[in-house]
């Protein structure tokens, strides 16, 4: 005899499944480029000046090797008086993927405590930012735009 | 008396001539200056601060990325808000931290990992110095020594904190005189010890002794980046009298013209 309630659930599930599949992420292992990703975050929802983190200053600043990436796109605010930040990593693999999460919260900890005091503006903008991590993909967002560029990060790495 | 008008008379006609004699051969020219080829100096240099040396370095970087070679190779330790008193290892308040490699450093500790060869400190802001002169000096004191402890023959430059606005006085974070007390205490310590003492805090100044409003971009003590250019050139104005005291051999590709 089947239980109604028991196919209620199914039901329900099933329907979560597939509005979280019309969110338009990737499927996983689907090939994604770090690179398009950003461009498309300028393009679309706009970013200031940024300044490229080099891997001598990846690995002093933040403590990521990017010998451990498989690719990555680091960008800072030139104005650094703003709190402005994307990191954009895929790791290697999962120990490296845990490490580099470890350092992200490390900095947006420290973001946030950098602020606090000097400007709640900046302080505000950086606790609506975003850290994430999606098997191998991780991403830190701080910028006044989060939610848009979040958007346009969730509709090209698979999740 | 005919004599002595006499006298004035050649020495202002030849004042003029004599303002615009070519520089002494003991000062830089500004274009010397401004090619960078004082900045190798600072290749094996670190810079230690709170958010004006984040402007440095922030500048350093695009640069860089411009193809410039804006204070060589120098690498940077700061963290926004930190404090003269974290920096000694006295203050209580540990949620600000200077961080080495996503690791949370001491000043001393943090430059000895780095390796660095010469060390610039420029802090005191975040502590309102000069408010209690006695204490912001002591706390110097100790950050020179911890260097130097940790670094045995570094070369270490206090760099003098840079001038507030009239409207930040005003609104009651600190006060110029407090400021320039600081500053003159900071020289006389840095002699004491045999160390170095830079003043980057005078081109910053308007006729009052204020940060020149032009050059802030906050109205209390950010720069602007004519603002920072002003303290890069002061650094390199330091770097070329190293080098005229023989104190810092250039290399050859750097001493061409």
């Amino acid at each position: 005899m089947r239980n109604p309630k028991a196919g209620l659930l199914v039901s329900l599930l099933a329907i979560a499944l597939l509005l979280g599949g019309c969110g338009g992420r990737p499927a996983p292992g689907q090939p994604v480029s770090l690179t398009d990703v950003y461009r498309q975050m300028e393009e679309q929802v706009g970013l200031p000046l940024m300044l490229e983190v080099t891997p001598e200053l990846a690995l002093d600043f933040y403590g990521i090797d990017t010998a451990r990436c498989a690719q990555w796109v680091l960008r800072l605010a030139q104005d650094s008086l703003t709190a402005d930040e994307v990191l954009l990593i895929e790791a290697r693999d999962a120990a490296a993927a845990e490490e580099i999460h470890g350092y992200l919260q490390g900095r947006m900890e420290a973001k946030a405590a950098e602020a606090i005091t000097y400007s709640p503006e900046q302080y505000a903008i950086i606790r609506r930012g975003h850290l994430l991590r999606d098997g191998l993909y991780l991403a830190l967002i701080v910028s006044p735009d989060a939610e848009a560029l979040l958007k346009v990060y969730r509709g090209q790495v698979p999740g | 008396m005919k004599r002595f008008c006499l006298l004035v008379l050649v020495i202002c006609l030849c004042a003029p001539a004599l303002a615009q004699e070519a520089p002494s051969p003991r000062q830089p020219g500004d274009a010397d200056l401004a090619s960078g080829r004082y900045d190798a100096y600072f290749d094996d240099a670190v810079f230690v601060g709170d958010s004006l040396t984040n402007q440095i370095h922030s500048q350093a970087l695009a640069s860089r990325r411009d193809g410039g070679g804006l204070l060589g190779q120098a690498r940077f330790l700061h963290a926004h808000s930190y404090t003269l008193a974290q920096a000694a290892g006295v203050s209580a308040n540990t949620r600000v931290q200077l961080k080495y490699r996503g690791q949370a450093v001491g000043l001393a500790t943090g430059v000895a990992r780095m390796g660095a060869g010469k060390v610039f400190v420029l802090l005191g802001h975040n502590d309102r110095a000069g408010t209690f002169l006695q204490r912001d000096l002591r706390n110097f004191g100790r950050v020179m020594d911890q260097v130097l402890a940790a670094l045995p023959g570094v070369t270490f430059v206090a760099l003098s904190l840079t001038p507030i606005t009239r409207a930040f006085e005003e609104a009651g974070a600190n006060s110029q005189a407090h400021v320039d007390a600081f500053n003159e205490g900071l020289r006389a310590l840095a002699e004491e010890k045999g160390l170095y003492y830079v003043d980057v805090a005078t081109p910053l100044k308007d006729q009052d002794g204020y940060l020149n409003p032009a050059l802030t971009r906050d109205r209390e003590v950010h720069l602007t980046e004519e603002g920072v250019g002003l303290v890069v050139e002061a650094l390199r104005r330091f770097a070329w009298a190293q080098h005229e005291q023989g104190v810092w051999q250039m290399e050859e590709h750097h001493a061409q013209p």
